[in-house]
């Protein structure tokens, strides 16, 4: 309890742990954004592109997190240009040739600027203590973003999740909603890479509302939930690796895993009781 | 000289009736297609479709499978661009699809129709008007086909949109279901709404004592 005492007086430790409930929070939230509009393909072409940005910011000195916002943001910009009506399938087809294209990219890169194969590892896994202030800030401006976006346009989002078609009919702009679902995808997985690393996304992105609409019996209540399980776990897990001096990234992952195995036993038993 | 004069003021005097005829009648027109041609891609699934809505009218497209009756209604909410022929709306406009049974997140029926109005004693009295106000805090994808396309139909009523467009409202129901859901459509004759529904079912045709257009 101690050391864990002292180590919270350490500056890492704090940004870390501010970091961690940020994300918590609102990683989640943007989670069931990327689940119920079939965004999911374009969440691999998104780590690939945090790759490209990482291995880009090695080659030329510059900060991984931005750097990997920006690339990511204009393969999204690139993909949108070529695949204007938003359609689950075309988002598809084009978010795996960019995925594609974006790999080639990033091997040239790497073999150009001679980056070392270790160099480019450590961006697949990510550490919260490697967090800067400018990234809590941008963290910050992120979670306000997402959960303002939830709370004030949380009709049009249940909208477009039943269907596209009804939400037009209603007057809602889908061009511009969906393309903002896709930017705050953009943005959450950028984000995500530097805290627990590209590989290990899920664990905060997609496994909190796994969890969390095996109970929920509304929209409200599957979002408000995923960010709950979300908070619980990235900061659970941020603890146990400072107590056990594990990385967070895969205790949170493993513990995510946990957590969602548990929930489904207690369906189960639930159910045949 | 007083003749040409008099005949200007009888021409003026007229032309001003004809013009306050036509927007009487205009008022009351909430839809006009004219030589429609719809498509994909540009290329056209039905051409040369012509229809006059008026306010309360209600209207059946049919047609075979295929025809276009559902690019129509798309066509008229703007989904689909015109191939060629115009379309002109003065009315805000309410869709019912086909089929919602791919929604696979936690909604509520009440957050359903909710979706179209969010005030209490509307979504309370379209789920009364379509029967399904013992349905409000039930999961909407726990419901059955009929049971969905009620929940629709609320849903559309509640937006209080002057013209309604109902696609195959009738489609995956059972007989029993459908004369249930005719019965609840029967109910809006009387209502100010107008509604275009589409369908292949004669049953529906038979039943409603709508105006029947062919497509």
């Amino acid at each position: 309890m101690s050391k864990i005492i002292f180590l919270l007086s350490l500056k890492p430790i704090i940004y870390g742990l501010i970091g961690m409930i940020l994300s918590g929070v609102s990683f989640p939230l943007a989670g069931v954004i990327i689940m119920q509009n079939g965004l999911v393909p374009l969440r691999y072409m998104l780590m690939h592109g945090v790759m490209l940005g990482g291995i880009f910011s090695i080659a030329f000195r510059l900060p991984v997190l931005p750097v990997s916002i920006a690339v990511n943001i204009l393969l999204v910009i690139v993909m949108m240009f070529f695949n204007n009506n938003y359609r689950q399938r075309n988002l598809l087809v084009s978010s795996s040739t960019m995925m594609v294209i974006t790999m080639g990219l990033a091997s040239l890169m790497s073999h150009i600027f001679n980056i070392p194969a270790q160099d480019t590892l450590d961006i697949l896994w990510g550490s919260p203590f490697a967090l800067t202030t400018s990234d809590i800030l941008i963290l910050s401006l992120l979670t306000v973003f997402i959960i303002t976006y939830v709370t004030c346009c949380f009709r049009k989002i249940s909208m477009l999740f039943f269907d596209k078609d009804i939400a037009l009919s209603m007057n809602v702009n889908v061009k511009f909603h969906s393309f903002l679902m896709v930017f705050i995808s953009t943005l959450v997985v950028s984000a995500a890479m530097k805290i627990i690393g590209a590989l290990l996304i899920d664990a905060l992105v997609i496994l909190p509302v796994n969890i969390g609409i095996r109970k929920a019996k509304s929209l409200k209540a599957l979002f408000i939930r995923s960010s709950l399980t979300g908070t619980i776990i990235s900061v659970t897990a941020y603890f146990i690796s400072l107590a056990v001096n594990l990385p967070v990234s895969g205790v949170m992952a493993l513990l995510a895993s946990l957590y969602f195995g548990i929930s489904c036993l207690l369906e189960k038993i639930g159910r045949k009781k | 000289m007083y003749h040409k004069l008099i005949d200007t003021f009888f021409y003026r005097l007229y032309i001003s009736y004809v013009i306050e005829k036509e927007d009487e009648r205009n008022t009351d027109l909430l839809l006009s297609i004219e030589n429609l041609c719809a498509g994909y891609d540009g290329k056209p699934v039905f051409c040369g479709f012509s229809l006059d809505v008026k306010r309360s009218e209600k209207i059946l497209v049919t047609g075979a499978n295929g025809c276009g009756k559902t690019t129509l209604l798309k066509t008229i909410l703007g989904i689909i661009k015109p191939v060629h022929g115009t379309i002109k709306s003065c009315c805000t406009v309410a869709y019912c699809k086909q089929n919602t049974s791919d929604v696979t997140f936690p909604i509520t029926v009440k957050e359903v129709v909710a979706m179209a109005d969010d005030s209490t004693d509307n979504i309370r009295n379209a789920l009364k008007k379509t029967n399904t106000l013992h349905l409000q805090n039930r999961l909407f994808n726990t419901l059955s086909g009929g049971e969905r396309q009620r929940v629709s139909l609320a849903r559309c009523f509640c937006q209080q949109a002057e013209l309604v467009l109902l696609d195959e409202p009738t489609s995956f129901l059972d007989t029993e279901t459908e004369k249930n859901l005719v019965e609840i459509l029967h109910e809006f004759e009387n209502d100010d709404v107008s509604i275009i529904a589409v369908t292949h079912n004669s049953n529906v045709m038979n039943s409603l004592n709508w105006r029947i257009v062919r497509l």
